[in-house]
């Protein structure tokens, strides 16, 4: 269906993810943290990005930035994966031009319904 | 019908496409004649694209001319009657 | 669709500990004074994760202890708060308590939580303490839940209502982040049906077309909602967007009343205090949840139940050892093989139709393909090989708690981390490194006051330091402390009789009594290094590993225990050597000399037992044709040799009829193919196809006494 880069530096986190969505009928690519995500949003056009937001190398804010620099990603949905209890993440994403968010933890069905308010 | 010129929505009406239509909507206004619309293949479309309709359509009413829809593809009409637009851009049958 | 989340389980539970592990070195090297904020990030996100994997995977005991733990640490992060050594004492502890938690969890156990509801209360008593009073600390536990019923009381009053006319003016730029207003509508659409939702675009902002700029929206909506649906549901559609759009709820109601209700409902939502806590909310009451509650509960149960049973298929997963390897690694093995491959298509080739003519050609690939083969051996070797940092990590914590359990001032410096080593034997030294290290900690360093008067600085150094040696690894385990007290253990020994009254020893020989069973010198057997494990332990434990033990020590110095290892188990350097028609191998490292055997000096003490002089000790002469009922004894040699062998400190000379060459050998188990033979360690296949028994050097000498005692003979089977 759709082609979605999940970006996690947790590897479990990353497996959930990607299970879920593949199981969905989507194409995923993993990506470590923002720096490889960057690396792969620079050789294909995504449909969606899905990106936690505390990652070594390059946050998930910071990706959510370099990714509306390009030109392909000016307007592709870009989730953060984000907790609770990091209130002022979801502001400082949307200031640097996330779409959303899903608050963690969440369940693969919580993580399905909401992709669908982007995507299709 | 010399002064009907035609636009082609493509494939995707949505809003990393509506720069571009936006150009071709503004070359053609020029012309000062009626606007068919080709979007019979429109697979996806969305706010933006509607919108940049929307606005077409009501300055080409202005001078009196009108927008006219050659094809219409289901996608269009769907995400028309989500945003309440069916009436607002003539697609009710 | 229903997602058996049991399967991310083992790999969740590795992170974590790598996590963990994370959070503990990066924790040891903090300084209260000068906290490295790129530091506390590393642990915040080890932790934050932990707490984000294990929410996510149902283990609710974990996530919740983590969140006290996270949230200071994120004051210390954000800087609303310094850190304090007592603030990375109780982070160290619940390290540890999490490592517990999560390994109880893992073998499929309850967790005992007793330990983390203390440390729970010692974060909350922290937070509750907070500079500024009144903040952040608090809110979880109180505020959080005092809104929950503000929220339900809300909830109750909405559901009353018969609908809600929604204003929905979207900021200009909505568009450009890739939200979009027909899918909320639609999602809103699904929520309450399509009958029950009407759609009211509102276009008098949409500009003349020569001044729009497409990619804004100028588009508002008036959305009508005939439904009893909690006004908490339709904020939920548009929670990603509610901060930068203007979004207006009015009740489609008559009733004046509720409409109150309504009113303070907006009154704290709005307030900036409640927004953390309504995102909150937002999550218990997440959209789809509502919607098909049958399916969640069925999701929730199925987690439920398995709960038990992955945990007990993780702790079996968790048998097989694995390894991780570097590409790189795999990378120059795939790179030999494929000269491998060359090579022996070259040589295919030249088997063809072979003629002497190409004599030369068939030399060269012969020994490209014995090169190949060492390189390719050697490149094996090297995926079993991790650095020995591995073995060091844990020193920095067990150090850092028994010197505070001591009182004692210690600096542990590590020196060579990279050095590599063989994963088995790696594993098998941690436990005798552990041993010396308090061991020295214990009894090597003085009290700081000892170490004042002596004139040293009041801080201790243990210093581990990795090398490369030959083929061997050596580990020294270091330390600035006071010697071995010589006369002390002397006496000692004498009082336990292992050594004659009589006999004077040199210091060397003093030294390595602590080595020998049953012998203990600290006159109080404390905590630390008194678990009934003695240096004897430590020294059979190491040469298991084809190893060996030795300590040098300067009075009012220090100590310096030295451990050399072989960089493998599974590979040996060899001395054939032949016994009749038989040829056995010594390990190299174990070979001190070898000499022509001068009959003239050998001495005979005890029944059979000869004895030589070599320079100025005697040592005892076995023969190997004798051991291994190879030759009866009176049967005489031709020019026999004698090889001098040392293991655990006792020099052996062992009588051989030749000397042959020296070769590495791969060892293959007798226990796991025949069974344990006494004075043999292995065996191995020799170019030829033959067998070759591998000498267990230390065995030979542990047996003399009992062959001259006429027990069992080495050699025979066990």
């Amino acid at each position: 269906m759709a082609s979605i880069l999940a970006v996690d530096d947790s590897a479990s986190m990353r497996q959930m993810v990607s299970f879920t969505l593949r199981g969905a009928g989507h194409d995923v690519q993993e990506a470590n943290d923002g720096v490889q995500a960057l690396e792969f949003a620079n050789k294909k056009k995504y449909d969606l990005v899905l990106s936690d937001v505390n990652m070594p190398n390059m946050n998930g804010i910071e990706l959510v930035k370099e990714l509306r620099q390009l030109a392909d990603y000016k307007f592709v949905p870009v989730l953060m994966l984000t907790t609770e209890s990091a209130g002022d993440v979801k502001a400082q994403g949307k200031q640097a031009g996330a779409t959303g968010w899903i608050v963690k933890p969440f369940n693969p069905e919580q993580l399905l319904s909401t992709i669908k308010r982007v995507l299709g | 019908m010399t002064d009907n010129v035609m636009i082609d929505c493509g494939e995707r009406l949505s809003i990393e496409q509506v720069e571009t239509l936006y150009a071709n909507a503004e070359q053609a206004l020029a012309t000062a004649g009626d606007i068919s619309l080709v979007a019979g293949q429109v697979q996806y479309c969305d706010t933006a694209g509607l919108q940049l309709l929307l606005a077409l359509q009501k300055t080409l009413e202005k001078t009196g001319h009108n927008l006219h829809w050659q094809s219409v593809s289901e996608s269009v009409r769907e995400i028309s009657a989500y945003l309440g637009l069916t009436n607002e851009l003539n697609l009710s049958e | 669709m229903s997602i058996d989340l049991s399967q991310f389980h083992q790999i969740f539970f590795e992170e974590s500990f790598e996590g963990l592990d994370v959070m503990e070195s990066q924790l040891l090297e903090l300084q209260p004074q000068e906290v490295d904020a790129e530091s506390v990030n590393t642990i915040f996100r080890a932790a934050h994760s932990i707490k984000g994997g294990a929410g996510t995977f149902g283990f609710m005991q974990v996530s919740e202890f983590t969140h006290v733990l996270e949230t200071l640490l994120d004051e210390i992060r954000s800087g609303t708060r310094t850190m304090q050594r007592n603030y990375i004492d109780l982070f160290l502890q619940s390290v540890d308590c999490l490592r517990a938690m999560l390994g109880s969890i893992q073998a499929g156990s309850e967790p005992d939580m007793e330990r983390a509801a203390a440390l729970k209360t010692s974060f909350q008593d922290i937070l509750k303490q907070s500079s500024s009073p009144g903040q952040e600390g608090d809110v979880p536990a109180e505020t959080v839940a005092a809104n929950a019923e503000d929220t339900a009381g809300n909830g109750d009053g909405d559901d009353a209502e018969t609908g809600w006319r929604i204003i929905f003016r979207p900021s200009e730029d909505i568009l450009q982040t890739g939200n979009e207003p027909f899918r909320m509508f639609r999602e809103l659409q699904e929520l309450v049906g399509t009958e029950h939702l009407t759609v009211i675009p509102v276009t008098e902002n949409l500009p003349e077309f020569t001044s729009l700029h497409p990619e804004n929206c100028y588009l508002s909506w008036i959305l009508e909602v005939r439904s009893d649906i909690s006004r908490d549901d339709i904020a939920s559609v548009f929670e990603w967007v509610e901060d930068d759009c203007d979004i207006d709820y009015q009740p489609l109601s008559s009733a004046a009343v509720k409409e109150h209700t309504s009113d303070t409902g907006e009154a704290q939502t709005d307030t900036e205090q409640n927004s953390v806590v309504d995102d909150m909310a937002v999550v218990n009451a997440e959209p789809p949840a509502a919607l098909v509650p049958e399916k969640v509960s069925e999701a929730l149960s199925a987690a439920g139940t398995q709960k038990a049973k992955p945990a007990a298929r993780a702790a079996k997963a968790n048998e097989p050892s694995s390894i991780r390897v570097s590409i790189d690694k795999v990378d120059s093995l795939i790179n030999m093989v494929g000269e491998l491959v060359i090579t022996q298509s070259m040589l295919g080739e030249l088997g063809q139709d072979f003629d002497m003519s190409r004599l030369a050609r068939l030399q060269e690939g012969l020994s490209q393909l014995e090169q190949n083969t060492r390189e390719l051996q050697e490149s094996v070797m090297k995926i079993r090989m991790m650095p020995i940092s591995f073995a060091f990590s844990r020193f920095p914590r067990l150090v850092r708690d028994l010197g505070g359990q001591l009182s004692k001032q210690v600096n542990l410096v590590m020196l060579g981390e990279n050095t590599e080593l063989d994963k088995t034997v790696m594993e098998k030294i941690g436990d005798p490194l552990v041993h010396l290290v308090r061991n020295s900690l214990d009894h090597g360093l003085e009290t700081t006051e000892q170490r004042l008067t002596a004139g040293k600085s009041g801080e201790g150094t243990i210093t581990l330091n990795a090398y490369h040696q030959g083929g061997n690894i050596v580990i020294e385990v270091k330390d600035d402390g006071a010697g071995l007290n010589e006369e002390r253990i002397l006496n000692k020994a004498r009082q336990k009789g292992l050594v004659p009254e009589a006999q004077e020893l040199s210091s060397e020989e003093i030294h390595q009594l602590i080595f020998l069973p049953g012998f203990s010198t600290a006159d109080v057997v404390s905590d630390i290094s008194g678990r009934g494990v003695g240096m004897d332990v430590v020294r059979r434990n190491i040469a298991e590993l084809n190893g060996s033990i030795e300590v040098k020590s300067t009075r009012g110095k220090g100590s310096t225990f030295i451990i050399r290892l072989p960089l493998t188990l599974a590979i040996l350097d060899g001395q054939l050597v032949k016994v009749k028609d038989e040829t056995y191998i010594f390990p190299l490292v174990s070979i001190v000399e070898s000499i022509q055997l001068q009959k003239r000096s050998l001495n005979h003490v005890t029944g059979s037992q000869y004895v030589m002089k070599l320079r100025d000790e005697y040592i005892p002469i076995v023969r190997l044709d004798e051991l291994f009922n190879l030759r009866s004894s009176d049967e005489e040699f031709e020019s026999p040799m004698l090889v001098v062998v040392e293991g655990d400190n006792e020099k052996v000379g062992i009588v051989v009829d030749d000397l042959l060459g020296q070769q590495q050998v791969v060892i293959k188990s007798l226990e796991q193919n025949y069974q344990r033979v006494t004075g043999i360690s292995g065996a191995t296949i020799l170019g030829d196809g033959t067998v070759a028994l591998i000498i267990d050097v230390s065995d030979v000498g542990k047996n003399l006494d009992k062959s001259v005692k006429g027990q069992p003979r080495p050699g025979q089977a066990a």
